[in-house]
Formats: C-alpha cells, sequence, structure tokens
C-alpha cells in the first residue's frame, strides 16, 4: 500500500464531492490503475519511488481528475478552476439555476458575463431582467447601456426607452399601464431593495464559495499532513 | 514540425468518447487496459491525463453505453470492467460516418497529410 498513491487518491476525493459508496468505488478503480500502472513501470526498470512519481504525473492532477468526477448536477457545486455545474453554482465559469461566476448562465445570473432570466453584472443577457453595466433584456434593462421591451439607463434603446440618450419605438407616453408600473418599482425604492435582494444573493454565494474552498484547502492540507 | 507532436484535451475534446467506444467494440476491458491500447495505438501522440479517462467512462455509464461489472483480474484485485452496450455500438456506428464524412470534407478541403509527415508514420521511421 503506497502512502503516496493513498495521499494522491484522497486529493482526487475530496475534490470529486461523491457520496461514501461511490467514492469507494472510484477509489477501488483508480487504485487498481496506479498498482498496475506502478508495477509495470518497475517492470521497465524503474525504481519504486521513479515509477509512483512517474504513474502519478502520468495519472493528471488530483484537482482535474477530482473535478471531473464530480456528480453531474450536485446541489451546491463550487470550484475555483473550470466550470462549475449545479442548481447553485460559483466558479470562473458558471452553470446552474443560480449562477455566479465572471461568466455565467443561469435562471438567476449573477456574473460578469452572463446569459440567464434574470441578470445582476457587468454585461448580460436576460429574458426578462438585466440590471447591468451594458445589458439586453427581454423585458426590462436597466443598465448603463441598455436595450430591451423597456430600457432604462444612460443610454437606451427600447420600444419604450428612457434616459440621457435614447431611442424608443413609442413615446413613453402610450406606454400600457403594467410598463409604467414595471419601470416606476425598479427605477424606484421599490427597485432598490430588489437589488439588495439579488446583492444578498451574491453575498452568500461569495460567503458559500469562500466557506467551501477554505474547507477544501483546509482537508487538503490535513490530507498532506496524514500522508507527511 | 510534427515532432513532439500531442493532441491533449483540447484538439480531442469530445473524441475521447468515440476512441473508447471504438476500443471497447473490440471486446471488454478495464480502465488501465483502455489506456495502455489507446496509448499503443496513438503511438505516444495522445498527452492526456490517465485519470481524465475515468470521469468519460462514467458519463458514458450513466448514459447507457457501457455497462460495467467488477470481476476479479489477474492480479487477484477487483477490477470495474467495462463493455460496450447495444446503444453504445450504435452511437459508434454514428460517430463512425461522422468522423468519415469530417475526415474526407477536411482532406477535400485542407488537404492530406504528405507521406512521411505524418506523426504516427514520420519521416524516415521503417515500418
Amino acid at each position: 500500500m503506497s502512502l503516496a498513491i493513498d495521499d494522491y487518491l484522497d486529493r482526487v476525493l475530496l475534490y470529486a464531492n461523491r457520496k461514501d459508496g461511490a467514492a469507494d468505488q472510484i477509489r477501488a478503480e483508480l487504485h487498481d490503475h496506479l498498482t498496475q500502472k506502478v508495477a509495470d513501470l518497475e517492470a521497465e526498470g524503474l525504481s519504486t519511488a521513479d515509477a509512483e512519481f512517474r504513474a502519478l504525473k502520468d495519472h493528471g492532477h488530483a484537482k482535474v481528475v477530482g473535478y471531473r468526477l464530480r456528480p453531474k448536477f450536485p446541489l451546491i457545486d463550487v470550484r475555483t478552476t473550470g466550470t462549475a455545474r449545479g442548481w447553485i453554482a460559483v466558479g470562473p465559469k458558471a452553470v446552474g439555476v443560480v449562477a455566479m461566476g465572471g461568466v455565467g448562465i443561469g435562471v438567476i445570473n449573477i456574473s460578469g458575463m452572463g446569459l440567464g432570466v434574470i441578470g445582476l453584472g457587468g454585461m448580460m443577457g436576460c429574458l426578462l431582467f438585466a440590471w447591468s453595466g451594458i445589458g439586453v433584456a427581454g423585458l426590462l434593462s436597466l443598465s448603463g447601456i441598455a436595450a430591451g421591451t423597456i430600457a432604462l439607463g444612460a443610454i437606451t434603446a427600447g420600444v419604450w426607452a428612457g434616459g440621457n440618450a435614447s431611442w424608443a419605438a413609442l413615446p413613453w407616453a402610450d406606454a400600457p399601464g403594467w410598463i409604467k408600473t414595471l419601470a416606476v418599482v425598479f427605477s424606484g425604492y421599490s427597485g432598490l431593495w430588489i437589488m439588495v435582494g439579488l446583492a444578498a444573493v451574491l453575498g452568500f454565494g461569495i460567503v458559500i464559495s469562500y466557506a467551501m474552498s477554505r474547507r477544501e484547502q483546509q482537508r487538503v492540507g490535513e490530507v498532506g499532513e496524514l500522508a507527511g | 514540425m510534427l515532432r513532439g507532436m500531442k493532441l491533449g484535451k483540447r484538439e480531442l475534446d469530445g473524441k475521447i468518447e468515440t476512441l473508447l467506444l471504438a476500443v471497447l467494440a473490440e471486446g471488454p476491458g478495464h480502465g488501465y487496459g483502455l489506456v495502455q491500447k489507446l496509448n499503443e495505438r496513438s503511438a505516444g501522440l495522445l498527452s492526456l491525463g490517465e485519470g481524465t479517462v475515468y470521469p468519460v467512462l462514467h458519463r458514458m455509464e450513466e448514459q447507457g453505453l457501457l455497462t460495467a461489472a467488477w470481476r476479479t483480474g489477474d492480479t487477484g484485485r477487483q477490477r470495474k470492467v467495462y463493455r460496450l452496450s447495444p446503444k453504445g455500438r450504435r452511437r459508434l456506428n454514428t460517430q463512425r460516418q461522422q468522423w468519415a464524412g469530417l475526415v474526407s470534407v477536411m482532406d477535400k478541403i485542407v488537404g492530406p497529410v504528405a507521406e512521411g509527415d505524418s506523426p504516427l508514420n514520420p519521416r524516415g521511421a521503417t515500418a
């Protein structure tokens, strides 16, 4: 039983975040692979230490292998590299019902750049509502540069639009009552609370992300100490 | 030019599944054996982390393209042996046709690799 291999597998499974039964099977499968590889390399003349080093190197980085072994669409997926996928997804790229990341796709999307139904971030393309620096929305875009059925912001274009520089297909005065109500709600005091709500979701995501990453790092450290 | 050329995840994106289906079409196998076959046939051209094959195998199993069972191997260790399912065989046939079509189009437009420049049969190599 090799400590180096066990340490490596501990790390893989830590990142894989699988339940006990599945984790045991993955460990057994990868352990068999690595043990066989070490035996073959030893048969080629390498020392045990060199064979283990080479086998682990060829197997790939524990984080990469572990992340790819994660369940397909878990409740929460937080990761520091690659694409997070889950009901709540937090990562450099995120795909989920609630997606938070540099680039995101989600029903509720809080990202630097993203697509979604409701979005808050730098550049957003949304089916209903975008609140962003640059936003395109099917219904309401409240952005610096905004385009949508209703567009409100600094530079805007829409069926109904309002802003410093705006292009509107129809005059605001002719807008249906519900459109005017929406505009008032989102650009007024109520809209501020919606903004606060979305910011709270973002804060929640950051806290979860930080806590999970920290926990992961602690566990990686513990695994290292045990192996050392 | 082609010396040292490797095909990594980026070049192989989406094709590892086809490679695994093709190897498994010849008979059941375990992960290590599949990786060995891929490496042997690619003449070292594939530069995949061996561990990254397993997530693909697991996904294919979930999709019903493969079936898997634990068996005791020659070494006495338990090994997970994968086998192609009928659905996997159909998928392989489809992917073979798509691949043949793609190669045909690429050959017509990009042109084939010159004799001796193939990374699998480099200039100066003896048969």
